[in-house]
């Protein structure tokens, strides 16, 4: 058989932001490969089997609005689907699923090998050819070359990848699996900026030496909160999982041992995120604690493996026994492979215009825990952007920008191209400006319009798409055409403010104890929409004044991010910034003044000065 | 690009300082020194040459290295004669170094705001300060730039942010035990900085004044004398005076320092009912100044009888003036008792100091200077008001599922609060976060 050599987009790497990638590149209509190291690891869960939660679950919302494929493949191997903070305000609630990590990887290979444009091809990449500034060609462990007119670099934490377990050091991607050596070297000889990031995962358990008799159980959310918009029902079984909590036994052994650990004992000197410490950390840090929570979560529903979320660790093997035989409902079990730490290369995202191609090779895109974050669903919301916008410059058309304002992805992309990271990079809400009208339920009415005008949607979700906006314009209409009088809400135990004035019914919707069905039960010709736009139109109603408010910031936010710095621009001449500021301005050299007031340490001041200049130098040039 | 100007006032006088500021200065100075070694922050005598060796000046001159210098970059002082003509050369001779160049107004404090050696609040104040007409004046814009004002400011913001970061956290933690009870937790503290502002604000309420000059409209009917009177009050023509009612159309304004306060008095079309459309558009004028002044002056002519309809506007800040006392007149005014009226001759100028003390009283009266203000814009109490009302809506917020809405108001709420200063951050805020709680799993 004749090997094809030669495509539009190559990605290279089938982790998260590689598979949403390629899927992306492929469904705008370029012909697309997606390289990897082997079939078997395509959509592999490095951590833990579980998609989602807060503000990634906002992620994965927008992925699919996008017509991703992360929101489908989690949905169809979810076994525990649960709405975090459905007792919290609705733009703060985040879908969440455990997912069985075989059949995670079994639908993600499913689905890619379904693709149409898409080739899948097994053999790791070992060295870029170049030419130039511009990537020519790639050559692989085979000895194979492969050409492209672009290339999306998502090789995750295999770059020179380490792993620690106590004072044992492996070359590694990931356990078991081999490191990519020679990539970032190549890279760095080209002046690009790379750092150590260092991230950590628990042990795995023996699911039939746990006792779960004494411990408590949390079930699955009794009404599933899916990702994607297009799924309808649970596809697999939903189980539920243990909860059990570190003790003072426990704490002492780690302190005594605190030495033996890789992070502790000086070996790890790179940064691991703060808000996914490993144990030893957290006992350092917070000594007045009396224990943590460990959730014990099953990996699979053919295999035993569970994974006790909360440990995670690199002390020596035999003290991580040692732990868990301390720990009620573990005091028998047995561990198949220790917790460990893993030391690999970042490039540093400041490295990056928005559509994530580099400003230094003009055909490379980089996606993924590569550019300094942690988490499937950031490096798969990297990879739909890198993928699309690979796709858009093959096809000679506009780059597409995502807007902080508009979505989660661009207040992440925002955020690492223009700040940079010091430590890997997670979602949260609370990095939201515009949290209350980015929601997980509206991610469809922000971004789906995107994928219909540059026609990277199926036809099928389009349909219903523009079905589902239809309803919810005519269900507007029909609320807020009807016209009641606070005496006769009244009437029917429905008390607003009495200021006499007439409201819609789209109006009263906005009063915290007014529902739809209380609508209905007094007004029985208003009609019955499906469950999701009924919610939609009551969070709306709900959120509305807030958002009238954001409305207003977001005008003056986007008045700033339209006002362009021009290209060419020498700081060097503009005089009254301080050297600090121009160097920082050199390095990023932010687009627009909306975009360089975010960069730390640039004052509203110095952005005065900016405009000035501009305006000065436009002037004098016209 | 260095820059360089004359820091103390033009003009003859004993001393004189220069000031140069940038990357130049250390060179600048070794070169008209000759001085191969200088050590920062340590006076020193020198003579002063130009670049063909020929001596401008003896004095002394001032090395500060960053970042410890007013603007933050290299600075150099030099302390010479305030002659004119040595001033001038000496500037000559500072602008044909190269990468050298004068300063613009403020720039050596707003290089200062750049390298953050003082914020915005101060960088005002500084402003104000060098700006500074009155006592008064002077005292609110060094208590304003004070690092202990921008403390207070800054340790409100701080509390605030904590008890954001306790918000937050409950929204992107809540799995890790992080209490439900944020509500009650926090509602005391915030209930106390939303005091603290309140006390804030009322305690400034004068300050723009101060800043900006008392505003007095002097109203009246025609030819009452309003223009002659304003003539007089400022020692001047500002307002053109005739016999013919209605001269007076725009709004003329004069600033004038009146035991130590600066107050703005403005002349205004007088009031009748004129047919004439420039004179109708200066009385509305008139009715719009009036409406944000803060006292004002309704001026009689005492021979004529008084317009009831023009004397209804009398109210507790305002002074009733009798003018044109020189003449005799049969018209006896009878209500002194409630209106007090002053009597004056703004021709003669009679009883003008009288009229003085009492617009000097009346402002004391009103308008309480306080010591301990804090606020010198008009920018900074519309900022404190948002904030107040964000914590307002915040403390309105009562149960878990409305979490989402409380943290919306408290980030506006000490988004207001930072522009006071200068600033807002998100990182900020995650690193509270972080450094309060154990998180993550
Ligand atoms: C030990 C560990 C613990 C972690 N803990 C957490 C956690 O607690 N929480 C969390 O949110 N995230 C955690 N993560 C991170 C999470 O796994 C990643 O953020 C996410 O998988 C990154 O996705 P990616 O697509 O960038 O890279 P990956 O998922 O790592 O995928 C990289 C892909 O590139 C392929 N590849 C590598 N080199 C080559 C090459 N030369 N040629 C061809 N293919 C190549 C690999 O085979 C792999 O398929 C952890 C990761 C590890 C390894
Ligand atoms: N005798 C006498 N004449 C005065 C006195 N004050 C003002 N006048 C005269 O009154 C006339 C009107 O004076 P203005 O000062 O122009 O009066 P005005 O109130 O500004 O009038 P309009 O601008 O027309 O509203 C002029 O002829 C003045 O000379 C005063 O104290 N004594
Ligand atoms: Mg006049």
């Amino acid at each position: 058989m004749n090997l094809e050599k030669n495509f539009d987009v190559i990605v290279i790497g089938a982790g998260h932001a590689g598979c949403e990638a390629a899927a992306a590149a492929a469904r705008s209509g370029v012909n697309t490969a997606l390289i990897t190291n082997s079939l078997s690891t395509i959509g592999e869960m490095s951590c833990n089997p579980a998609i989602g939660g807060l503000g990634k679950g906002h992620l994965v919302r927008e992925i699919d609005a996008l017509d991703g494929i992360m929101g489908i493949v989690a949905d169809q191997s979810g076994i525990q689907f649960r709405l975090l903070n459905s007792s919290r305000g609705h733009a703060v609630r985040g879908p969440r699923t455990q997912s069985d990590r075989e059949l995670y990887k079994k639908y993600m290979q499913e689905m890619l090998l379904s693709y149409c444009n898409l080739s899948l091809l097994y053999d790791p990449v070992t060295k870029f050819e170049f030419s130039k500034n511009k990537i020519i060609s790639i050559e692989t462990q085979s000895g194979n070359s492969f050409s492209a007119k672009k290339f999306i670099l998502t090789t995750g934490t295999f770059l020179n990848g380490l792993i620690h377990i106590g004072d044992e050091k492996i070359s590694a991607g990931r356990i078991d699996e081999k490191p990519t050596l020679g990539l970032s070297e190549q890279l760095k000889k080209l002046n690009f900026k790379i750092g150590r990031l260092k991230t950590g995962t628990p042990p795995r358990l023996d699911g039939t030496t746990i006792n779960y008799e004494e411990l408590e159980m949390q079930d699955a959310d009794e009404k599933p909160y899916f990702f994607s918009y297009l799924t309808k029902k649970i596809n697999a079984k939903q189980i539920s999982c243990g909860m059990t909590y570190t003790n003072d036994k426990v704490h002492r052994i780690i302190e005594k041992n605190l030495k033996r650990s890789a992070m502790y004992s000086g070996s790890i000197k790179s940064v691991g995120p703060r808000y996914c410490p490993s144990i030893e950390d957290k006992i350092v840090k917070f000594k007045d604690k009396q224990r943590h929570q460990i959730f014990l979560e099953p990996e699979s529903l053919t295999t035993n493996i569970v994974y006790p979320n909360g440990i995670s660790t690199s002390l020596p093997k035999q003290i991580q026994q040692e732990i868990l035989f301390k720990i009620n409902g573990l005091q028998n079990v047995r561990m198949i492979r220790p917790g460990y730490a893993i030391e690999y290369d970042y490039v540093f995202p400041t490295e990056l215009d928005f559509t994530l191609k580099t400003k230094k090779i003009e055909n490379l895109y980089l996606a993924g825990q590569i550019n300094g974050t942690t988490g499937y669903e950031e490096a798969a919301a990297q990879g739909i952007v890198a993928g699309l916008n690979a796709a858009q410059s093959v096809k000679n058309l506009e780059p597409i920008k995502f807007e902080r304002s508009q979505s989660y992805i661009g207040v992440m992309i925002d955020d690492l191209i223009t700040k940079g990271v010091s430590e890997p990079y997670r979602m949260f809400t609370s990095r939201a400006e515009y949290r209350l009208t980015l929601r997980a339920d509206n991610a469809d009415l922000r971004l789906t319009p995107l994928a219909i005008k540059y026609n990277f949607i199926s036809e099928i979700r389009k349909s219903k798409f523009i079905n589902k906006i239809n309803d919810l314009n005519d269900f507007k209409v029909i609320l807020s055409n009807k016209i009641v009088s606070p005496t006769v809400l009244k009437k029917n135990g429905i008390k607003i403010s009495q200021d006499g004035r007439k409201k819609s019914l789209l109006q009263i919707l906005k009063f915290k104890d007014v529902t739809l069905e209380k609508i209905r039960s007094i007004f029985s010709d208003i009609p019955k929409y499906e469950d999701e736009i009924e919610d939609l139109i009551k969070t709306e109603s709900h959120y509305s004044g807030y958002i009238e408010q954001q409305k207003r910031d977001i005008s003056i936010f986007e008045k700033d991010e339209n006002l362009i710095i021009p290209k060419n621009i020498d700081y060097d001449l503009v005089s009254g910034l301080s050297n600090e500021i121009k160097r920082k301005l050199k390095e990023i050299r932010p687009l627009t003044f909306g975009q360089a007031l975010r960069i730390d340490g640039v004052t509203p001041a110095a952005i005065n000065i900016l405009m000035i200049y501009c305006k000065n130098t436009l002037r004098k040039a016209s | 690009m260095s820059i360089f100007a004359l820091a103390t006032a033009p003009g003859t006088s004993g001393l004189a300082v220069i000031r140069v500021s940038g990357k130049e200065a250390f060179k600048v100075a070794q070169t008209l020194t000759k001085f191969k070694k200088i050590k920062p922050r340590v006076a020193n005598f020198s003579s002063f040459y130009d670049h063909k060796n020929k001596l401008i000046d003896k004095g002394i001159f001032i090395f500060f290295q960053k970042p410890n210098s007013y603007t933050g970059d290299d600075v150099v002082e030099f302390h010479i004669h305030g002659s004119n003509a040595v001033i001038k050369y000496f500037l000559k001779t500072l602008s044909n170094f190269k990468n050298c160049r004068l300063a613009k107004p403020g720039e050596f404090t707003k290089t200062a705001l750049l390298n953050k050696k003082i914020n915005l609040l101060q960088a005002e104040s500084l402003i104000d300060l060098i700006n500074s007409e009155t006592e008064l004046q002077r005292i609110q814009a060094l208590k304003v730039m004070n690092e202990d004002t921008t403390k207070v400011y800054n340790n409100l913001r701080d509390q605030m942010i904590k008890i954001l970061s306790d918000y937050e956290a409950v929204i992107d933690f809540s799995d890790d035990e992080v209490g439900d009870n944020v509500f009650s937790n926090n509602r005391d503290k915030l209930l106390k900085i939303n005091d603290k502002i309140k006390e804030i604000i009322l305690k400034g309420e004068n300050s723009e004044k101060i800043r900006e000059g008392f505003k007095i409209s002097i109203i009246g009917p025609t030819n009452s004398g309003k223009s002659s009177l304003i003539n007089c009050l400022s020692n001047r023509q500002v307002s053109i005076v005739s016999n013919v009612p209605g001269t007076t159309r725009d709004i003329i304004e004069t600033t004038i320092m009146l035991n130590g306060k600066l107050v703005r008095f403005f002349d205004t079309a007088g009031f009748r009912n004129s047919k004439n459309i420039v004179e109708k558009k200066g009385i509305s004028l008139t009715n719009k100044n009036l409406k944000d002044s803060d006292l004002k002056l309704i001026i009689f002519d005492h021979t004529k009888k008084i317009d009831k309809k023009i004397l209804k506007l009398f109210d507790l800040k305002s002074i009733l003036v009798l003018n044109k006392i020189d003449i005799k007149s049969s018209n006896k005014f009878l209500e002194d008792k409630i209106y007090k009226p002053i009597r004056i001759s703004a021709k003669k100028n009679i009883g003008i100091s009288n009229l003085v003390k009492t617009i000097s009283k009346k402002i004391d009266d009103h308008f309480t200077v306080n010591k301990d203000n804090i606020i010198s814009r008009q920018r900074h109490t519309k900022s404190l008001e948002n904030t107040v009302f964000f914590i307002e809506r915040c403390l309105n917020k009562k149960t878990i599922d409305q979490i989402d809405l409380a943290a919306e108001d408290l980030r506006l709420a000490v988004r207001n609060l930072g522009e006071v200063v200068g600033y807002v951050n998100v990182e900020e805020l995650l690193d509270r976060i972080f450094k309060d709680f154990c998180i993550g799993k």
